[in-house]
Protein backbone atom coordinates (compact mmCIF):
# COMPACT_ATOMS: atom_id res chain seq x y z
CA UNK A 1 0.00 0.00 0.00
CA UNK A 2 2.89 2.19 0.70
CA UNK A 3 4.02 1.90 -2.54
CA UNK A 4 0.50 3.44 -4.30
CA UNK A 5 0.53 6.35 -1.81
CA UNK A 6 4.04 7.19 -3.44
CA UNK A 7 2.64 6.80 -6.82
CA UNK A 8 -0.24 9.00 -5.71
CA UNK A 9 2.42 11.60 -4.47
CA UNK A 10 4.65 11.64 -7.65
CA UNK A 11 1.81 11.71 -9.77
CA UNK A 12 0.37 14.75 -7.65
CA UNK A 13 3.74 16.68 -8.61
CA UNK A 14 2.96 17.45 -11.69
CA UNK A 15 -0.16 19.73 -11.01
CA UNK A 16 1.79 21.43 -8.21
CA UNK A 17 4.39 22.33 -10.81
CA UNK A 18 1.84 23.13 -13.45
CA UNK A 19 0.17 25.67 -11.14
CA UNK A 20 3.40 26.80 -9.52
CA UNK A 21 4.85 28.12 -13.33
CA UNK A 22 1.17 29.18 -14.19
CA UNK A 23 1.07 31.65 -10.69
CA UNK A 24 4.75 32.97 -11.80
CA UNK A 25 3.71 33.90 -15.45
CA UNK A 26 1.09 36.01 -14.05
CA UNK A 27 2.63 37.44 -11.94
CA UNK A 28 6.14 38.48 -13.73
CA UNK A 29 3.63 39.35 -17.24
CA UNK A 30 4.75 42.38 -17.49
CA UNK A 31 8.54 41.28 -17.25
CA UNK A 32 8.11 38.59 -19.56
CA UNK A 33 6.12 40.85 -22.31
CA UNK A 34 9.40 43.51 -22.18
CA UNK A 35 11.40 40.80 -22.09
CA UNK A 36 10.06 38.89 -25.86
CA UNK A 37 9.54 42.45 -26.65
CA UNK A 38 12.84 43.19 -26.88
CA UNK A 39 13.74 40.45 -29.01
CA UNK A 40 12.26 39.92 -32.32
CA UNK A 41 13.95 36.41 -33.39
CA UNK A 42 11.95 35.57 -29.68
CA UNK A 43 8.47 36.40 -30.53
CA UNK A 44 8.69 35.00 -34.02
CA UNK A 45 9.60 32.10 -32.59
CA UNK A 46 7.13 31.93 -29.98
CA UNK A 47 4.19 33.35 -32.79
CA UNK A 48 4.86 30.66 -35.20
CA UNK A 49 4.97 27.71 -32.71
CA UNK A 50 1.82 29.07 -31.53
CA UNK A 51 -0.03 29.57 -34.58
CA UNK A 52 0.68 26.25 -35.54
CA UNK A 53 -1.00 24.50 -32.39
CA UNK A 54 -4.21 26.83 -32.59
CA UNK A 55 -4.07 26.29 -36.29
CA UNK A 56 -3.99 22.58 -35.86
CA UNK A 57 -6.56 22.35 -32.94
CA UNK A 58 -9.96 22.18 -34.61
CA UNK A 59 -8.87 19.12 -36.85
CA UNK A 60 -7.00 17.22 -33.82
CA UNK A 61 -9.62 17.71 -31.98
CA UNK A 62 -11.67 16.54 -34.68
CA UNK A 63 -10.30 13.60 -35.67
CA UNK A 64 -9.72 12.77 -31.82
CA UNK A 65 -13.23 12.73 -31.28
CA UNK A 66 -14.10 10.55 -34.38
CA UNK A 67 -11.32 8.01 -33.68
CA UNK A 68 -12.77 7.95 -30.06
CA UNK A 69 -16.24 6.79 -30.64
CA UNK A 70 -15.38 4.19 -33.40
CA UNK A 71 -13.07 2.53 -30.41
CA UNK A 72 -16.57 2.83 -28.21
CA UNK A 73 -19.16 2.03 -30.63
CA UNK A 74 -17.98 0.40 -33.50
CA UNK A 75 -16.98 -3.49 -33.22
CA UNK A 76 -14.10 -4.34 -35.99
CA UNK A 77 -15.96 -7.40 -36.31
CA UNK A 78 -17.69 -5.12 -38.71
CA UNK A 79 -14.65 -4.49 -41.37
CA UNK A 80 -13.14 -8.13 -41.01
CA UNK A 81 -16.81 -9.19 -42.24
CA UNK A 82 -16.70 -6.71 -45.47
CA UNK A 83 -13.04 -8.15 -46.34
CA UNK A 84 -12.77 -10.56 -49.32
CA UNK A 85 -11.24 -13.89 -48.07
CA UNK A 86 -8.85 -14.07 -51.40
CA UNK A 87 -5.92 -12.22 -49.20
CA UNK A 88 -4.55 -10.75 -52.36
CA UNK A 89 -7.94 -8.82 -53.25
CA UNK A 90 -8.22 -8.11 -48.96
CA UNK A 91 -5.12 -6.11 -49.09
CA UNK A 92 -6.50 -3.30 -51.69
CA UNK A 93 -10.17 -3.38 -50.17
CA UNK A 94 -8.46 -3.01 -46.74
CA UNK A 95 -6.21 -0.13 -47.96
CA UNK A 96 -9.37 2.11 -49.64
CA UNK A 97 -11.64 1.28 -46.65
CA UNK A 98 -8.64 3.19 -44.12
CA UNK A 99 -11.14 6.15 -45.87
CA UNK A 100 -13.88 5.82 -44.00
CA UNK A 101 -11.90 5.61 -40.38
CA UNK A 102 -11.02 9.15 -39.37
CA UNK A 103 -8.46 9.72 -36.59
CA UNK A 104 -4.58 9.36 -35.84
CA UNK A 105 -2.26 6.99 -35.84
CA UNK A 106 -3.02 6.22 -32.36
CA UNK A 107 -6.34 4.57 -33.19
CA UNK A 108 -4.62 2.62 -36.25
CA UNK A 109 -2.63 0.45 -34.71
CA UNK A 110 -5.04 -1.15 -31.89
CA UNK A 111 -7.47 -1.84 -34.58
CA UNK A 112 -5.19 -3.09 -36.54
CA UNK A 113 -4.57 -5.33 -33.55
CA UNK A 114 -8.08 -5.85 -32.82
CA UNK A 115 -8.31 -7.09 -36.48
CA UNK A 116 -5.60 -9.40 -36.26
CA UNK A 117 -6.58 -11.11 -33.27
CA UNK A 118 -10.08 -11.56 -34.81
CA UNK A 119 -8.53 -13.73 -37.78
CA UNK A 120 -7.82 -11.21 -40.58
CA UNK A 121 -4.85 -11.85 -42.68
CA UNK A 122 -2.06 -9.70 -41.21
CA UNK A 123 -1.26 -8.16 -44.70
CA UNK A 124 -4.52 -6.55 -44.89
CA UNK A 125 -4.68 -5.63 -41.54
CA UNK A 126 -1.39 -3.72 -41.75
CA UNK A 127 -2.09 -2.06 -45.07
CA UNK A 128 -5.24 -0.79 -43.15
CA UNK A 129 -2.71 0.55 -39.86
CA UNK A 130 -1.37 1.86 -43.28
CA UNK A 131 -3.51 3.80 -44.86
CA UNK A 132 -6.56 4.70 -42.28
CA UNK A 133 -4.34 7.80 -40.74
CA UNK A 134 -3.07 8.74 -44.16
CA UNK A 135 -6.47 9.12 -46.21
CA UNK A 136 -9.11 9.53 -44.21
CA UNK A 137 -11.76 12.62 -44.97
CA UNK A 138 -10.47 14.91 -41.67
CA UNK A 139 -6.46 14.20 -43.03
CA UNK A 140 -7.74 15.72 -46.97
CA UNK A 141 -9.48 18.34 -45.50
CA UNK A 142 -6.88 19.47 -43.58
CA UNK A 143 -4.48 19.03 -46.34
CA UNK A 144 -6.61 21.28 -48.60
CA UNK A 145 -6.65 24.11 -45.45
CA UNK A 146 -2.72 24.03 -45.54
CA UNK A 147 -2.15 24.45 -49.06
CA UNK A 148 -5.27 26.93 -50.44
CA UNK A 149 -5.50 27.15 -54.10
CA UNK A 150 -3.07 23.58 -54.65
CA UNK A 151 -5.57 20.42 -55.21
CA UNK A 152 -2.89 18.88 -56.49
CA UNK A 153 -0.97 18.33 -53.31
CA UNK A 154 -4.22 16.70 -51.66
CA UNK A 155 -4.51 14.43 -54.68
CA UNK A 156 -0.61 13.43 -54.52
CA UNK A 157 -1.13 12.76 -50.46
CA UNK A 158 -4.14 10.45 -50.78
CA UNK A 159 -2.45 8.84 -54.15
CA UNK A 160 0.96 8.41 -52.39
CA UNK A 161 -0.52 7.04 -49.25
CA UNK A 162 -2.62 4.81 -50.74
CA UNK A 163 -0.32 3.18 -53.04
CA UNK A 164 2.19 3.13 -50.72
CA UNK A 165 -0.03 1.03 -47.76
CA UNK A 166 -1.37 -1.49 -50.70
CA UNK A 167 2.53 -1.99 -51.74
CA UNK A 168 4.03 -2.64 -48.29
CA UNK A 169 0.63 -5.17 -47.97
CA UNK A 170 1.44 -7.06 -50.99
CA UNK A 171 5.23 -7.18 -50.25
CA UNK A 172 3.97 -8.11 -47.09
CA UNK A 173 2.25 -11.01 -48.15
CA UNK A 174 5.07 -12.20 -50.68
CA UNK A 175 7.75 -12.22 -48.44
CA UNK A 176 5.61 -14.59 -46.12
CA UNK A 177 6.38 -12.43 -43.17
CA UNK A 178 2.85 -13.35 -41.15
CA UNK A 179 4.70 -15.33 -38.82
CA UNK A 180 6.42 -12.96 -37.48
CA UNK A 181 3.17 -11.02 -36.05
CA UNK A 182 2.78 -11.72 -32.38
CA UNK A 183 -0.72 -11.61 -31.41
CA UNK A 184 -1.74 -8.30 -29.22
CA UNK A 185 -2.15 -9.37 -25.66
CA UNK A 186 -3.81 -5.70 -24.93
CA UNK A 187 -6.68 -6.32 -22.38
CA UNK A 188 -10.34 -5.49 -22.85
CA UNK A 189 -11.34 -1.93 -21.85
CA UNK A 190 -13.54 -1.62 -18.35
CA UNK A 191 -16.94 0.71 -18.54
CA UNK A 192 -19.34 1.15 -20.84
CA UNK A 193 -19.45 2.89 -24.62
CA UNK A 194 -19.70 6.64 -23.27
CA UNK A 195 -16.72 5.84 -20.72
CA UNK A 196 -14.26 4.52 -23.16
CA UNK A 197 -15.21 7.35 -25.75
CA UNK A 198 -14.56 10.15 -23.61
CA UNK A 199 -11.13 8.19 -21.75
CA UNK A 200 -9.84 7.41 -25.68
CA UNK A 201 -10.65 10.80 -26.30
CA UNK A 202 -8.92 12.38 -23.72
CA UNK A 203 -6.00 10.43 -23.58
CA UNK A 204 -6.08 10.39 -27.65
CA UNK A 205 -5.76 14.32 -27.60
CA UNK A 206 -3.03 14.68 -25.17
CA UNK A 207 -0.88 12.02 -27.10
CA UNK A 208 -1.05 13.54 -30.26
CA UNK A 209 -1.23 17.25 -29.06
CA UNK A 210 1.91 16.90 -26.73
CA UNK A 211 3.58 15.50 -30.30
CA UNK A 212 1.94 18.32 -32.57
CA UNK A 213 3.58 20.91 -29.81
CA UNK A 214 7.36 19.14 -29.94
CA UNK A 215 6.77 18.92 -33.74
CA UNK A 216 5.57 22.62 -33.96
CA UNK A 217 8.26 23.78 -32.16
CA UNK A 218 10.93 21.84 -34.13
CA UNK A 219 9.00 23.51 -37.20
CA UNK A 220 9.23 27.09 -35.59
CA UNK A 221 12.88 26.26 -34.98
CA UNK A 222 13.52 26.17 -38.83
CA UNK A 223 11.59 29.07 -39.73
CA UNK A 224 13.35 31.47 -37.33
CA UNK A 225 16.65 30.06 -36.27
CA UNK A 226 17.96 28.13 -39.76
CA UNK A 227 19.49 31.32 -41.69
CA UNK A 228 17.76 31.48 -45.32
CA UNK A 229 20.82 30.63 -46.77
CA UNK A 230 21.18 27.33 -44.74
CA UNK A 231 17.68 26.64 -46.10
CA UNK A 232 18.42 27.32 -49.51
CA UNK A 233 21.41 25.33 -49.80
CA UNK A 234 19.26 22.41 -47.67
CA UNK A 235 16.18 22.98 -49.87
CA UNK A 236 17.53 23.44 -53.10
CA UNK A 237 18.95 20.18 -53.24
CA UNK A 238 15.97 17.50 -54.33
CA UNK A 239 17.14 14.69 -52.75
CA UNK A 240 18.76 16.34 -49.58
CA UNK A 241 15.26 17.73 -49.55
CA UNK A 242 13.53 14.50 -49.92
CA UNK A 243 15.47 13.15 -47.41
CA UNK A 244 15.65 15.70 -44.72
CA UNK A 245 12.19 15.41 -44.56
CA UNK A 246 11.51 12.41 -44.34
CA UNK A 247 13.70 11.71 -41.37
CA UNK A 248 11.96 14.72 -39.75
CA UNK A 249 9.24 13.43 -40.29
CA UNK A 250 9.96 9.79 -38.35
CA UNK A 251 11.24 11.84 -35.55
CA UNK A 252 9.03 14.49 -34.89
CA UNK A 253 5.65 12.47 -34.57
CA UNK A 254 2.90 14.42 -35.65
CA UNK A 255 -0.53 13.34 -35.89
CA UNK A 256 -1.98 12.95 -39.70
CA UNK A 257 -4.62 15.72 -38.71
CA UNK A 258 -2.09 18.35 -38.35
CA UNK A 259 0.90 17.52 -40.46
CA UNK A 260 0.15 19.37 -43.11
CA UNK A 261 0.31 22.45 -41.27
CA UNK A 262 3.49 21.85 -39.98
CA UNK A 263 4.14 21.16 -43.39
CA UNK A 264 2.87 24.23 -45.01
CA UNK A 265 5.19 26.34 -42.79
CA UNK A 266 8.51 24.87 -44.22
CA UNK A 267 8.04 27.08 -47.33
CA UNK A 268 11.37 27.05 -48.30
CA UNK A 269 11.34 23.06 -48.90
CA UNK A 270 10.32 21.74 -52.39
CA UNK A 271 6.64 20.68 -52.92
CA UNK A 272 7.95 16.65 -53.20
CA UNK A 273 9.52 16.95 -50.40
CA UNK A 274 6.96 18.28 -48.24
CA UNK A 275 4.71 15.65 -50.03
CA UNK A 276 7.19 13.23 -48.78
CA UNK A 277 6.86 14.35 -45.07
CA UNK A 278 3.34 14.15 -45.02
CA UNK A 279 3.34 10.78 -46.36
CA UNK A 280 5.97 9.21 -44.51
CA UNK A 281 4.51 10.82 -40.86
CA UNK A 282 1.41 8.83 -40.92
CA UNK A 283 3.08 5.69 -41.70
CA UNK A 284 6.73 5.53 -39.29
CA UNK A 285 7.47 7.93 -36.82
CA UNK A 286 8.73 7.31 -33.13
CA UNK A 287 5.35 7.15 -31.57
CA UNK A 288 4.38 4.38 -34.18
CA UNK A 289 7.56 2.27 -34.05
CA UNK A 290 7.12 2.08 -30.29
CA UNK A 291 3.39 1.01 -30.23
CA UNK A 292 3.96 -1.14 -33.38
CA UNK A 293 6.81 -3.07 -30.90
CA UNK A 294 4.44 -3.53 -28.02
CA UNK A 295 1.82 -4.18 -29.96
CA UNK A 296 3.07 -6.78 -32.42
CA UNK A 297 7.08 -7.52 -31.27
CA UNK A 298 10.32 -6.46 -32.04
CA UNK A 299 11.33 -8.93 -34.54
CA UNK A 300 8.26 -7.57 -36.56
CA UNK A 301 8.92 -3.91 -35.89
CA UNK A 302 12.83 -4.80 -37.47
CA UNK A 303 11.19 -5.89 -40.46
CA UNK A 304 8.04 -3.57 -41.26
CA UNK A 305 9.54 -0.15 -39.76
CA UNK A 306 12.70 0.00 -42.47
CA UNK A 307 10.04 -1.44 -45.17
CA UNK A 308 7.68 1.14 -45.09
CA UNK A 309 9.92 3.83 -44.54
CA UNK A 310 11.63 3.09 -47.62
CA UNK A 311 8.36 2.60 -49.46
CA UNK A 312 7.10 5.02 -48.38
CA UNK A 313 9.90 7.67 -50.14
CA UNK A 314 10.10 5.93 -53.27
CA UNK A 315 6.01 6.53 -53.95
CA UNK A 316 5.93 9.53 -52.69
CA UNK A 317 8.87 11.12 -54.05
CA UNK A 318 7.34 9.41 -57.59
CA UNK A 319 4.45 10.64 -57.08
CA UNK A 320 5.33 14.10 -56.24
CA UNK A 321 7.44 14.43 -59.23
CA UNK A 322 4.82 13.27 -61.61
CA UNK A 323 2.07 15.40 -60.26
CA UNK A 324 3.50 18.09 -58.62
CA UNK B 1 -0.93 12.05 -15.05
CA UNK B 2 -3.86 11.64 -13.21
CA UNK B 3 -7.28 11.84 -14.42
CA UNK B 4 -8.21 15.13 -13.14
CA UNK B 5 -5.07 16.64 -13.92
CA UNK B 6 -6.03 15.59 -17.81
CA UNK B 7 -9.50 16.78 -17.90
CA UNK B 8 -8.03 20.20 -16.30
CA UNK B 9 -5.29 20.36 -18.96
CA UNK B 10 -8.59 19.65 -21.70
CA UNK B 11 -10.86 22.69 -19.99
CA UNK B 12 -7.60 24.88 -19.78
CA UNK B 13 -7.03 25.07 -23.98
CA UNK B 14 -10.48 25.06 -24.32
CA UNK B 15 -11.55 27.84 -22.02
CA UNK B 16 -8.10 29.71 -24.07
CA UNK B 17 -9.60 28.51 -27.78
CA UNK B 18 -12.77 30.11 -26.74
CA UNK B 19 -11.67 33.34 -25.40
CA UNK B 20 -9.07 33.90 -28.14
CA UNK B 21 -11.68 34.10 -30.23
CA UNK B 22 -13.73 36.36 -28.85
CA UNK B 23 -11.17 38.74 -27.56
CA UNK B 24 -9.67 38.77 -31.48
CA UNK B 25 -6.08 37.55 -30.26
CA UNK B 26 -6.52 34.56 -32.44
CA UNK B 27 -6.19 36.66 -35.46
CA UNK B 28 -2.56 37.23 -34.63
CA UNK B 29 -1.95 33.90 -35.35
CA UNK B 30 -4.80 32.01 -37.27
CA UNK B 31 -7.35 33.49 -40.74
CA UNK B 32 -10.80 34.55 -39.52
CA UNK B 33 -12.58 31.91 -41.01
CA UNK B 34 -11.04 29.18 -38.38
CA UNK B 35 -13.43 31.36 -35.85
CA UNK B 36 -16.05 29.17 -35.73
CA UNK B 37 -13.78 25.72 -35.78
CA UNK B 38 -12.41 26.79 -32.68
CA UNK B 39 -14.74 27.70 -31.01
CA UNK B 40 -16.36 24.15 -31.51
CA UNK B 41 -12.87 22.76 -30.85
CA UNK B 42 -13.06 24.54 -27.24
CA UNK B 43 -16.45 23.73 -26.38
CA UNK B 44 -15.89 20.02 -27.31
CA UNK B 45 -12.77 20.13 -25.02
CA UNK B 46 -14.42 21.56 -22.19
CA UNK B 47 -17.20 18.87 -22.97
CA UNK B 48 -15.03 15.95 -22.53
CA UNK B 49 -13.22 17.84 -19.34
CA UNK B 50 -16.36 18.08 -17.23
CA UNK B 51 -18.08 14.58 -18.23
CA UNK B 52 -14.30 13.14 -17.48
CA UNK B 53 -14.62 14.65 -14.28
CA UNK B 54 -17.84 13.94 -13.66
CA UNK B 55 -17.76 10.34 -14.37
CA UNK B 56 -15.23 8.63 -11.87
CA UNK B 57 -13.00 9.91 -9.10
CA UNK B 58 -9.44 9.33 -9.10
CA UNK B 59 -9.81 6.49 -6.45
CA UNK B 60 -10.87 4.25 -9.21
CA UNK B 61 -7.37 4.24 -10.41
CA UNK B 62 -5.91 2.84 -7.64
CA UNK B 63 -8.00 -0.47 -7.99
CA UNK B 64 -7.68 -0.73 -12.01
CA UNK B 65 -3.69 -0.32 -11.83
CA UNK B 66 -2.92 -3.55 -13.21
CA UNK B 67 -5.12 -3.12 -16.38
CA UNK B 68 -3.72 0.69 -16.50
CA UNK B 69 0.01 -1.43 -16.61
CA UNK B 70 -0.92 -3.56 -19.40
CA UNK B 71 -3.05 -1.13 -21.52
CA UNK B 72 0.12 1.36 -21.14
CA UNK B 73 2.73 -1.13 -22.14
CA UNK B 74 0.69 -1.51 -25.18
CA UNK B 75 0.20 2.42 -25.84
CA UNK B 76 4.34 2.40 -25.42
CA UNK B 77 4.40 4.85 -22.48
CA UNK B 78 5.38 4.25 -18.90
CA UNK B 79 3.38 4.00 -15.58
CA UNK B 80 0.55 6.20 -15.27
CA UNK B 81 -3.21 6.62 -16.51
CA UNK B 82 -1.80 9.59 -18.79
CA UNK B 83 0.74 10.31 -21.54
CA UNK B 84 3.43 12.63 -20.08
CA UNK B 85 4.09 14.30 -23.25
CA UNK B 86 0.35 15.00 -23.32
CA UNK B 87 1.75 18.44 -21.17
CA UNK B 88 3.68 19.97 -24.27
CA UNK B 89 0.19 20.86 -25.61
CA UNK B 90 -0.89 23.32 -22.82
CA UNK B 91 2.17 25.30 -23.40
CA UNK B 92 1.26 27.16 -26.93
CA UNK B 93 -2.24 28.33 -25.27
CA UNK B 94 -0.67 29.20 -21.78
CA UNK B 95 1.82 31.22 -23.61
CA UNK B 96 -0.57 32.80 -25.76
CA UNK B 97 -2.82 34.06 -23.07
CA UNK B 98 -0.54 35.26 -20.59
CA UNK B 99 2.24 37.02 -23.05
CA UNK B 100 -0.22 37.72 -26.05
CA UNK B 101 3.47 37.15 -28.55
CA UNK B 102 2.72 40.07 -31.62
CA UNK B 103 1.89 39.18 -34.85
CA UNK B 104 4.80 38.56 -37.39
CA UNK B 105 7.05 41.92 -38.83
CA UNK B 106 9.54 43.42 -39.65
CA UNK B 107 11.83 40.59 -38.17
CA UNK B 108 10.14 37.96 -40.72
CA UNK B 109 10.18 40.87 -43.08
CA UNK B 110 13.85 41.60 -43.54
CA UNK B 111 14.77 37.92 -44.23
CA UNK B 112 12.74 37.66 -47.38
CA UNK B 113 12.77 39.81 -50.66
CA UNK B 114 9.23 40.46 -49.88
CA UNK B 115 8.04 40.07 -54.16
CA UNK B 116 4.34 39.55 -55.00
CA UNK B 117 6.05 37.51 -57.18
CA UNK B 118 6.31 34.90 -54.80
CA UNK B 119 2.48 34.73 -54.25
CA UNK B 120 1.24 33.72 -57.62
CA UNK B 121 -2.35 33.95 -56.15
CA UNK B 122 -1.89 37.95 -56.20
CA UNK B 123 -0.65 37.85 -59.75
CA UNK B 124 -2.80 36.12 -61.09
CA UNK B 125 -5.96 38.42 -59.80
CA UNK B 126 -4.41 41.20 -60.76
CA UNK B 127 -4.57 39.76 -64.64
CA UNK B 128 -8.13 40.18 -64.14
CA UNK B 129 -8.45 44.04 -63.23
CA UNK B 130 -11.84 44.69 -61.44
CA UNK B 131 -12.78 48.17 -62.08
CA UNK B 132 -11.30 50.83 -58.83
CA UNK B 133 -14.17 52.03 -57.44
CA UNK B 134 -14.90 55.91 -57.97
CA UNK B 135 -12.95 58.75 -55.56
CA UNK B 136 -9.65 59.45 -54.33
CA UNK B 137 -8.09 57.97 -52.19
CA UNK B 138 -9.10 54.44 -52.81
CA UNK B 139 -8.02 51.80 -50.37
CA UNK B 140 -6.95 48.42 -51.19
CA UNK B 141 -4.17 46.00 -49.63
CA UNK B 142 -0.49 46.00 -50.78
CA UNK B 143 -0.93 42.75 -52.42
CA UNK B 144 -3.33 44.22 -54.56
CA UNK B 145 -1.01 47.52 -55.04
CA UNK B 146 1.22 45.41 -56.11
CA UNK B 147 0.00 43.06 -58.15
CA UNK B 148 -1.94 46.19 -60.20
CA UNK B 149 1.80 48.25 -60.35
CA UNK B 150 3.31 45.27 -61.54
CA UNK B 151 0.97 43.33 -63.72
CA UNK B 152 -1.25 45.42 -64.85
CA UNK B 153 -1.55 45.62 -68.29
CA UNK B 154 -4.49 47.86 -68.27
CA UNK B 155 -2.78 50.21 -66.11
CA UNK B 156 -5.41 50.68 -63.66
CA UNK B 157 -3.44 52.77 -61.17
CA UNK B 158 -2.67 55.73 -63.12
CA UNK B 159 -3.98 58.84 -62.42
CA UNK B 160 -5.53 57.18 -59.12
CA UNK B 161 -4.20 58.37 -55.66
CA UNK B 162 -4.52 55.02 -53.71
CA UNK B 163 -4.37 54.95 -49.27
CA UNK B 164 -2.38 51.61 -47.99
CA UNK B 165 -2.01 50.22 -44.13
CA UNK B 166 1.00 48.60 -42.78
CA UNK B 167 4.15 48.31 -41.08
CA UNK B 168 7.73 49.68 -41.41
CA UNK B 169 10.53 47.48 -41.93
CA UNK B 170 13.85 49.34 -42.27
CA UNK B 171 15.85 48.92 -45.27
CA UNK B 172 19.27 47.96 -43.53
CA UNK B 173 19.57 47.58 -39.91
CA UNK B 174 22.73 50.66 -40.01
CA UNK B 175 19.97 53.71 -40.55
CA UNK B 176 17.43 51.47 -39.25
CA UNK B 177 14.78 54.49 -39.46
CA UNK B 178 15.83 56.40 -42.23
CA UNK B 179 14.86 54.23 -45.51
CA UNK B 180 11.94 51.75 -45.10
CA UNK B 181 9.09 49.48 -46.81
CA UNK B 182 5.76 49.31 -46.37
CA UNK B 183 5.09 45.88 -45.54
CA UNK B 184 2.25 43.84 -44.73
CA UNK B 185 2.37 40.14 -44.09
CA UNK B 186 0.26 37.91 -46.36
CA UNK B 187 -0.94 34.26 -45.07
CA UNK B 188 -1.40 31.02 -46.81
CA UNK B 189 -2.23 29.34 -44.21
CA UNK B 190 -1.96 30.51 -40.67
CA UNK B 191 1.17 33.00 -39.59
CA UNK B 192 3.81 29.95 -39.98
CA UNK B 193 3.59 30.32 -43.61
CA UNK B 194 3.44 34.26 -43.30
CA UNK B 195 5.25 36.26 -46.54
CA UNK B 196 6.08 39.51 -46.65
CA UNK B 197 4.94 41.71 -49.43
CA UNK B 198 6.77 45.13 -49.00
CA UNK B 199 6.15 48.54 -51.37
CA UNK B 200 9.61 50.88 -52.37
CA UNK B 201 8.28 53.98 -51.09
CA UNK B 202 9.96 57.67 -52.63
CA UNK B 203 9.85 60.75 -50.15
CA UNK B 204 8.67 58.94 -47.04
CA UNK B 205 9.58 60.89 -43.83
CA UNK B 206 11.76 58.31 -41.45
CA UNK B 207 9.95 56.29 -39.34
CA UNK B 208 10.57 53.43 -36.37
CA UNK B 209 10.84 49.96 -37.27
CA UNK B 210 7.21 47.95 -36.60
CA UNK B 211 5.40 51.30 -36.30
CA UNK B 212 1.91 50.87 -38.18
CA UNK B 213 1.13 53.01 -40.78
CA UNK B 214 -1.40 55.03 -43.40
CA UNK B 215 0.08 55.80 -46.47
CA UNK B 216 -1.15 57.80 -48.76
CA UNK B 217 0.37 58.62 -52.75
CA UNK B 218 0.28 58.09 -55.97
CA UNK B 219 1.72 54.73 -57.90
CA UNK B 220 5.26 55.19 -59.39
CA UNK B 221 5.80 53.07 -62.62
CA UNK B 222 8.89 50.63 -62.42
CA UNK B 223 10.57 47.74 -60.33
CA UNK B 224 12.51 48.63 -56.77
CA UNK B 225 13.53 45.06 -57.03
CA UNK B 226 15.68 42.30 -58.74
CA UNK B 227 13.99 41.01 -62.30
CA UNK B 228 12.87 38.09 -60.30
CA UNK B 229 11.34 39.28 -57.42
CA UNK B 230 9.99 42.84 -58.38
CA UNK B 231 8.85 45.34 -55.88
CA UNK B 232 5.97 48.62 -56.50
CA UNK B 233 7.21 51.90 -55.92
CA UNK B 234 4.68 54.24 -54.52
CA UNK B 235 5.39 58.24 -54.39
CA UNK B 236 4.33 59.36 -50.53
CA UNK B 237 2.16 62.01 -50.24
CA UNK B 238 1.56 61.90 -46.60
CA UNK B 239 2.03 59.25 -43.38
CA UNK B 240 0.00 58.54 -40.62
CA UNK B 241 0.52 56.78 -37.14
CA UNK B 242 -2.20 54.20 -36.87
CA UNK B 243 -2.80 51.88 -34.56
CA UNK B 244 -2.74 47.82 -35.20
CA UNK B 245 -5.31 46.42 -37.52
CA UNK B 246 -7.55 43.86 -35.46
CA UNK B 247 -6.16 41.54 -38.76
CA UNK B 248 -2.59 42.25 -39.47
CA UNK B 249 -2.27 40.09 -42.14
CA UNK B 250 -3.44 40.17 -45.76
Amino acid sequence: MSASTAERKTSHLGSYVLVGILVVLIATRPWIAAFVAERPALATWLTVFISICVQALPFLVMGVVVSAAIAAWLSPSLLSRALPTNRFLAVPVAGVSGMVVPGCECASVPIAGALVKRGITPSAALTFLLAAPAINPIVMVSTAVAFPGQPLVVLARFVAALITAITVGWMWLALRKDSLVRLPTRPGVDGGPLETFVGEARHDFLHAGGFLAIGAAVAATVNVVVPPSVLDTLAGNLIVAILVLAVLAVVVAICSEADAFVAASMSAFPLTARLVFMVVGPVLDVKLISMQIGTFGRAFTAVFAPLTFVTAVTVASIVGLVLL
Amino acid sequence: MKRSVQSAILAVIGVIAITATVNGLYLNFVKPSLRWWLVLAGVILVALAVVGALQGSDDDEVESHDLEHAADAVRGHEHGSGPRVGWAIVVPFIILSAIVPAPLGSYTASRASGSVASRPAVVASAGDSLDLPVGDPVAMTLGEFSGRALFDETKSLQGRQVQLVGFVTPKNADQPESAWFLTRIALSCCAADGYPIKVALQNAPPQRADAWVTVTGRWVPGNAGADDAPLAILDVESVDLTSQPAQPYE
